[in-house]
């Protein structure tokens, strides 16, 4: 004779067995289903991020054409003015005068053609990096400082010569643009240092500088440019510290694998 | 006539037109031949029915122990079928086929044709099971999504589970269940008509998704 304690273990866990697919049926439904749902999310992010990085690539292109504005006006607009007053005052009849006068004009033409270059080259960034991010960034400051507005200070780690990345040095470039740019725009500084060092596997760069700075933890309206800022950290999966206070000027570390 | 409605083979029959229905044109072989194996159960069923009516003895088994070799080759067929996306699992088919033809053989060897092979039948259920659980664990892996609510495949193997699983556990303790009787009948009676009707009813969900696919597909 069967105990009845034991028929019932034996009537549960047949019952158990009965309906265990069902659960499982579900289980496998519901989680298919949240991992569509991760899915779909996924790749609605990847389409926002699309389109911000469209975005900044937009207002990247927007900045670059103020800049060759802004060069064509202020420098080669004037030189080819220049040029136009002195070929304009020439007298035939004065040998000596005039041929002073078209050597000074050749000069400045010469001179011209040199800005045309760097501006051309300012624009290239992928050629001024296969020269090295060094010379790159050589060639921005030798731009900023003919404005004589800033003292800017660079120190560069020699290993970056060797241990390099051509496609991230564009990006660190363009990053370095940015940053510059915004304490041109905004910070009223007199002193810019630029800052790039690396170690085990991994780039630092820190852009400072002498201006107003800011309260970053006072919320508000962040421009493009702080925008764009993040998106290329991002690309380079690296990390952004900002350091600011009133008055104090501003620091930013960041922190990037490289190569 | 009363004899051959029942409830499994009313449930095998509803299936079989259904499959005819759904699958005749199908274009992959797997499911194709899942018309042929719903004929094949239903003749089975009704000639069971048929020998145990007219019989001497009322044995039965040797319609069940023919029926079998068709089970082991169709259920491998269409699980070869599904686990096409992830072929490196298909030699577990080989193998566990190879196992049960030889089991079956060996179980005719010693115990007859005429006594239906329990081995076989018992280790059919928990490899189905297993195939069932590696496809539904390749299925939540994969990164291809698929409405499983309309999967062919999804619920065509639901349906393999539930009666693998049921019939393991009532074969299992089958004494002691038989032992329980309810309303003039023992409860694995109850048990094996409801598995049945569950296995019928997804397998014929399966083939109905399965035709809504190829239509969606071919408009």
């Amino acid at each position: 004779m069967e105990k009845p304690g034991i028929s019932f273990l034996i009537l549960l866990t047949t019952v158990i067995f009965l309906i265990a697919p069902a659960f499982l049926v579900v289980y496998v439904i519901v989680y298919s289903r949240k991992k569509k749902k991760l899915q779909d999310e996924k790749a609605e992010m990847q389409l926002v991020y699309e389109a911000e990085l469209l975005n900044s690539q937009l207002a990247m292109q927007e900045q670059t054409m103020q800049t060759i504005g802004a060069d064509l006006h202020d420098h080669i607009g004037q030189l080819l003015s220049l040029t136009s007053l002195t070929l304009g005052s020439i007298e035939i009849r004065d040998d000596h005068r005039s041929a002073e006068k078209v050597n000074s004009a050749i000069e400045i033409t010469s001179k011209c053609i040199a800005e045309l270059r760097h501006l051309g080259k300012l624009i290239q960034g992928q050629q001024i990096t296969e020269e090295g991010l060094y010379s790159a960034l050589q060639q921005e400051i030798a731009w900023l400082e003919k404005t004589d507005r800033f003292r800017i200070r660079l120190s560069f780690d020699e290993v970056l010569n060797s241990v390099t990345s051509e496609e991230k040095n564009l990006i660190i470039y363009r990053l370095i643009q940015e940053l510059v740019n915004n304490i041109v725009k905004h910070a009223a500084a007199k002193e810019i240092e630029i800052s790039l060092t690396y170690n085990e596997g991994r780039l630092h760069l820190s852009v400072s500088d002498d201006g107003k700075g800011f309260d970053p933890e006072k919320p508000g309206k962040k421009g493009m440019g702080m925008f764009n800022i993040h998106k290329r950290i991002r690309l380079l999966n690296g990390q952004v510290k900002i350091n600011s206070s009133p008055d104090e000027g501003t620091k930013v570390s960041i922190t990037i694998p490289y190569p | 006539m009363a004899n051959y409605m029942t409830m499994n083979t009313v449930a095998e029959c509803v299936c079989f037109i259904l499959a005819f229905i759904c699958l005749f044109t199908d274009e992959i072989l797997a499911w194709r031949c899942m018309v042929v194996f719903m004929l094949v159960t239903c003749a089975g069923e009704l000639t069971g029915i048929y020998v145990q009516l007219h019989s001497d003895n009322g044995n039965n088994h040797w319609v069940y122990n023919t029926l079998l070799p068709f089970q082991i080759f169709f259920i491998h067929l269409q699980y070869f079928h599904l686990l096409t996306p992830f072929k490196k699992y298909r030699w577990m088919l080989l193998l566990g086929c190879t196992a049960l033809i030889v089991n079956f053989w060996n179980d005719l060897m010693h115990t007859g044709f005429l006594l239906f092979s329990v081995h076989t039948y018992a280790l059919l259920a928990v490899f189905n099971i297993n195939y069932g659980l590696i496809y539904y664990y390749l299925k939540l892996d994969d990164d291809r999504y698929e409405n499983l609510i309309y999967s062919a495949g999804f619920w065509w193997v639901a349906g393999n589970l539930f009666f693998s699983f049921g019939s393991t556990i009532s074969n299992l303790f089958d004494d002691q269940l038989y032992s329980i009787e309810l309303y003039g009948h023992h409860l694995t009676y109850y048990i094996f008509r409801g598995l049945n009707l569950i296995l019928y009813s997804t397998w014929s969900y399966a083939f109905y998704c399965r035709r809504w696919k190829n239509l969606e597909l071919a408009s």
